[in-house]
């Protein structure tokens, strides 16, 4: 009977690779660009994280996950800051206490480099204790697997907040095209700031996903009494990061406005 | 140390870390060497994982030339495991709560059989290991002086134990290997039923417990690959049924040994 069934089975596997539905033993051959890795990341959560399984694809994927949350940020970067000098130079408003970012002087990448380079740098600064919560809650992983993880969580909330700028822009128009009054470009203002963590919980799930989906490293005794507090430990380092994010974007903004205040009094 | 003075240490060790990723993987095009220069200076802590893990990494991703080729039982379960996957996503829009409810045990089943593949896999190479040394348990040790024999009689007798038991790890692999491809078939079996039930109109309940019913042969495989290796007292000549006691009386198998 078993050499029936395996004589069955055994010339299927040759041609029965669906290009979605791969199956792992195959999944090595797969090649991977940063479109179908933005791809993965709006369709197939559950096929990233696959790749995000196996030690090759992790070094191969970091840097592209990476290129995609550095290109994001970028792009919200660019926007905002036009944004935020439109209202300035239409209805004179600038928030109180917002570091510079005028697009007439040195400081107009301030806000785009504060939130391109704070938003990732806070994300390395969180590293070890992710890394940490994972060993604690028992699951199997490298400090490579955990670095994907993260930087998946990070490119996943750049994509939604791409997605998300189209709604914002408009939005923020009408408060340059028709006299709204204060309060409607201070809303503007304070939710082109915070758009980046209301984009970052589309991040924060999909890194809740992939890393809880880790699960099954543990052996089976563990599983039931430690995945519960693997969660937490998870959302205990997306609420950790959350604290630390606006720090590290607010300082290195701040250092970047001194930096180039400095640089314009010189020249 | 004020920011400046972290920065400019945090830099350092960004160049250094941008010449290390260079020697490691910099013979690739332009601009993607570029890049991975300009974001480990400035994003070095995300590469240093990266760096360290660069050498296991080769060692787990061997040359293709040199990788085994799947057998017989990783063919046959990856063949499964497709058409498992096919069929469980075939349940969006019609009873996503089925597989939402099993997916953890559906998990520990891909994780079941390929153990009990390893361990098949195992117990092949040591009995094919054991058939090298050829036991004979009517020959003699050789001796220099007269044979005692007490002590001829106890070799003699551990000879034979000895080639009963290898006897009965063969039968103990042949049981097991049987159980899995029983267990695969079943769950080819489950996933006809389930496009079946999907196409002519079952209701979502239908194919709840169809995915419950795949997810419990984990329990089955898992009982299987854990078992204390009971002594066999049937005789593996005669032709016995073994019922597989996890399956629904419905359509339980019968395997012939």
């Amino acid at each position: 009977m078993t050499d029936l069934l395996i004589a069955e089975l055994a010339p299927k596997t040759q041609d029965a690779q669906s290009p979605d539905y791969p199956p792992c033993v195959c999944a090595e051959t797969t090649e991977i660009s940063t479109a179908s890795v933005v791809e993965m990341l709006l369709k197939d959560h559950g096929r990233l994280n696959n790749f995000l399984r196996n030690e090759a694809y992790e070094r191969e994927l970091v840097p592209r996950l990476l290129a995609v949350a550095l290109a994001g940020f970028a792009v919200y970067g660019v926007a905002v800051t036009a944004i935020i000098n439109a209202l300035w130079v239409k209805n004179g408003f600038w928030l109180p206490y917002l570091p510079p970012a005028y697009w007439n002087d040195l400081s107009v990448a301030n806000l785009t480099l504060g939130y391109t380079l704070g938003l990732i740098a806070a994300n390395g600064i969180c590293l070890p204790s992710f890394y940490f919560y994972g060993l604690l809650a028992g699951i199997k992983t490298t400090m490579l697997g955990v670095t994907a993880h993260a930087i998946k969580g990070m490119a996943a909330g750049a994509v939604a907040l791409v997605g998300l700028l189209p709604i914002y822009v408009a939005l923020s128009l009408t408060s340059i095209v028709f006299p709204l009054g204060k309060g409607w470009d201070l809303t503007c203002v304070v939710w082109g700031l915070a758009l980046p963590f209301a984009a970052g919980i589309f991040g924060a799930v999909n890194l809740y996903e992939g890393f809880v989906g880790l699960a099954d490293t543990m052996t089976c005794s563990n599983r039931s009494t430690r995945q519960c507090f693997l969660r937490r430990l998870i959302l205990a380092w997306v609420g950790c990061s959350t604290f630390v994010i606006p720090v590290v974007v607010y300082s290195l903004w701040d250092f970047l406005s001194d930096l180039t205040q400095q640089f314009g009094s010189l020249v | 140390m004020g920011l400046n003075e972290t920065l400019i240490f945090y830099l350092l060790v960004g160049v250094a870390i941008a010449v290390a990723v260079f020697l490691v993987d910099g013979r690739q095009n332009v601009s993607r060497t570029g890049f991975l220069l300009l974001t480990s200076v400035l994003f070095w802590p995300l590469y240093l994982p990266l760096l360290l893990s660069a050498r296991t990494a080769r060692d787990v991703a061997p040359e293709p030339a040199s990788k085994p080729q799947p057998d017989e039982m990783a063919s046959a379960i990856a063949q499964v495991e497709l058409e498992l996957d096919l069929a469980l996503s075939s349940l969006g829009g019609w009873a996503e709560n089925a597989l939402a409810c099993e997916k953890v045990r559906i998990g520990e089943l891909r994780h079941a059989l390929a153990a009990q593949a390893a361990r098949i896999r195992e117990m092949d190479d040591l009995l094919s290991r054991t058939t090298t040394t050829q036991i004979d348990p009517s020959a003699k040790p050789q001796t220099d002086g007269p044979p005692v024999h007490d002590a001829l009689d106890r070799w003699q007798k551990s000879q034979h134990a000895r080639a009963q038991n290898l006897s009965r790890l063969a039968q103990v692999r042949r049981q097991t290997h049987a159980d899995l491809m029983a267990t695969l078939a079943w769950i080819r079996e489950l996933v006809s039923m389930i496009h079946l039930a999907k196409f002519t109109g079952a209701p979502a309940s239908r194919a709840e417990e169809l995915v419950a019913q795949i997810a419990a042969a984990v329990e089955g495989v898992s009982a299987v690959a854990w078992q204390e290796p009971e002594p066999l007292t049937h005789n593996p000549t005669q032709s016995q049924p073994v019922l597989r006691p996890w399956l629904p009386t419905e359509t339980r198998t019968v395997i012939h040994h």
